[in-house]
């Protein structure tokens, strides 16, 4: 794989691994933060309840009532302003529920109630009252109201402890399953990038196949009759001096044949590196004008082998394409049907028949020659592969032009051939619509 | 050179066919010269002269086959492939040499050829004088000339 797209990839795992990292750290650092805040509210409760109890507020309270003396009630005064304090600080945290502070606001409305009879009891003193188990009973506080708001906040706190474990085990899982995710899809694209690669690199190796063999069948078709070309030429030095002129004449014959079949080979070898080849064209196609025009174009050759041309275009409107595709792909089949034709039939032909399915424009150039083989079937769109010696005159360059050039446009070519009764090549080329 | 000894010539270009035929005459060669213009009809001869060849002693089989590469239906190499299982299917193709006859100048078409047995010589087309044809053909050629 391309090295820029390697460090793409490791860039990607890399920055996955430190989003991971991160979010885990921040997730942490979140339930750190919410554990530290439910266990000082734990913390202040505790406080809240001994300050309460034996030792506490309620304890100093009863003193006083009992026994007297002030320094009973400024202890009492004391705890209680104690437990205002820390009540206000619970109900300060930023983590206190609404139904927290709904519990903890019975102890405040105990402690209010201590307060006021806290008063109570002192101006019965100062009014002459004893101590006493009177003075006790005259000001006794229900305690229960704020019993009752300790245990609701400790049961609150304690389902809020269990809620933050599980809400930071689901939040740890979430950032598992994303990352996990993430980390799938990105080696899902790799592996898929690296399927694209390989079949990319296949093609290429096709590719550059194709092109060797081009070049190695191309160099050989282009030397071999310029080789032939010096030989006849020293056959000819020979016979001058012999004065043998008839066979001097007729290799001068065999020169000029050479020379056109070399010339048809570069142009074959032109045509096939013409750029508009490749494009799709916006020409608007007369398909019987393409073939007559053809037809012209061979007459001599037609004539020769008495092949005559049959037409059966099938098409309400002009389609659009490639005219110069349409005359290479029409051109190249009917010179075949021509060459090919079997002189030992009486009326030989070549059909040539188009229509158009909606979808693709359909051509279809049949005739009645010599047909090609079975087992060279599947040869004959090879590049260079020529079947018939002896009619010969081929560059082997036009039905592999044909089926490179229909292909490049999504289009397809088949044959169907029978030796000795003739060849149909069909060729279907999507129209320009529906590309 | 015995006058009844042949040589076939394996070649689609009726041309290199008839230049390497006019060069094996002035160099003295007398035997029949028969023609093949691909490796299908060179197999195709092979086997039937063969089957013949008690009526053929004087031709068949030809001393040596001269024999192209780049030729359409069969080529070269597919034509030696296919020489090595007639000579195993008759023994009289023993004797019968190969000698390459290519425009082909490649090192690795050279290599290949001579990977036969059969495979005797390499010339290529058009890249040799007179003596080294000769020398390249002695085999099939009188002594004397």
């Amino acid at each position: 794989m391309e090295s820029g797209r390697k460090k793409s990839y490791a860039f990607t795992i890399l920055a996955c691994a430190i989003v991971a990292v991160l979010s885990i750290a921040y997730i942490d650092h979140n339930e750190r933060q919410a554990r530290a805040t439910h266990d000082e509210k734990v913390t202040t409760l505790g406080q809240i309840f001994q300050q309460f109890g034996y030792g506490g507020a309620i304890h100093a309270f009863k003193n006083y009532a009992l026994r007297g003396g002030e320094h009973y009630r400024q202890l009492a005064e004391k705890k209680l302003s104690g437990l205002t304090a820390l009540v206000g600080k619970f109900e300060a945290s930023a983590s206190t529920t609404s139904a927290e502070s709904k519990a903890i606001a019975q102890v405040s409305t105990v402690i209010e109630e201590y307060r006021r009879k806290l008063a109570i009891a002192r101006d019965a003193i100062a009014q002459g009252t004893p101590p006493g188990p009177a003075l006790d009973q005259l000001v006794r506080v229900d305690d229960e109201q704020a019993l009752d708001g300790i245990a609701a906040v400790i049961t609150l706190l304690d389902a809020d402890q269990k809620t933050l474990s599980r809400s930071s085990r689901n939040k740890r899982l979430l950032a598992a399953l994303v990352l996990t995710s993430f980390f799938l899809i990105n080696f899902f694209l790799y592996l898929r990038e690296i399927g694209y690669l390989e079949r990319t690199n296949a093609s290429l190796v096709t590719a550059n196949e194709e092109l060797l063999q081009f070049s190695y069948r191309s160099s050989h078709d282009l030397k071999a009759p310029l080789i032939t070309i010096r030989g006849l030429s020293t056959c000819i030095l020979e016979d001058i001096e012999f004065g043998d002129y008839d066979e001097v004449k007729a290799n001068v014959s065999k020169i000029s044949m050479l020379a056109a079949r070399l010339e048809q080979l570069v142009s074959g070898l032109l045509q096939l590196a013409r750029a508009d080849l490749n494009n799709r064209g916006n020409d608007e196609l007369d398909i019987a004008k393409i073939v007559d025009d053809i037809y012209a174009a061979n007459l001599t050759i037609a004539n020769a082998a008495d092949v005559r041309m049959i037409q059966d275009i099938n098409l309400p409107d002009r389609p659009i394409g490639s005219k110069p595709v349409i005359e290479l792909v029409l051109s190249n089949l009917i010179v075949n049907a021509i060459k090919y034709a079997d002189p030992q039939r009486e009326e030989s032909y070549v059909k040539v028949r188009a229509s158009n399915d909606g979808h693709a424009l359909k051509i279809e150039v049949a005739d009645n020659g010599l047909g090609i083989r079975d087992d060279y079937q599947s040869k004959v769109f090879g590049i260079f592969e020529k079947f018939h010696p002896s009619q010969s005159g081929g560059s082997g360059l036009g039905l592999y032009m044909i089926k490179k050039t229909v292909e490049r446009l999504a289009g397809t070519i088949h044959l169907d051939s029978k030796y000795g009764e003739g060849s149909t090549f069909r060729v279907s080329i999507p129209l320009q619509a529906n590309l | 050179m015995n006058q009844d000894v042949s040589i076939l010539i394996v070649d689609d270009s009726e041309d290199d066919r008839y230049i390497l035929k006019r060069q094996l005459k002035r160099l003295g060669f007398s035997g029949a010269i028969l023609e093949a213009s691909d490796g299908s009809d060179a197999v195709q001869f092979l086997q039937e002269a063969g089957s013949r060849q008690r009526d053929q002693t004087l031709t068949f089989p030809p001393i040596a086959i001269v024999l192209d590469i780049n030729m359409p239906v069969i080529g070269g190499f597919e034509f030696l492939a296919r020489f090595e299982t007639l000579r195993k299917q008759n023994p009289a193709l023993q004797t019968c040499m190969l000698i390459m006859f290519s425009s082909s100048d490649r090192e690795d078409d050279i290599q290949r050829a001579f990977s036969f047995d059969c495979v005797k010589e390499y010339i290529v087309k058009g890249r040799y004088t007179a003596d080294e044809l000769k020398q390249k053909l002695s085999a099939i050629l009188p002594a004397s000339s």
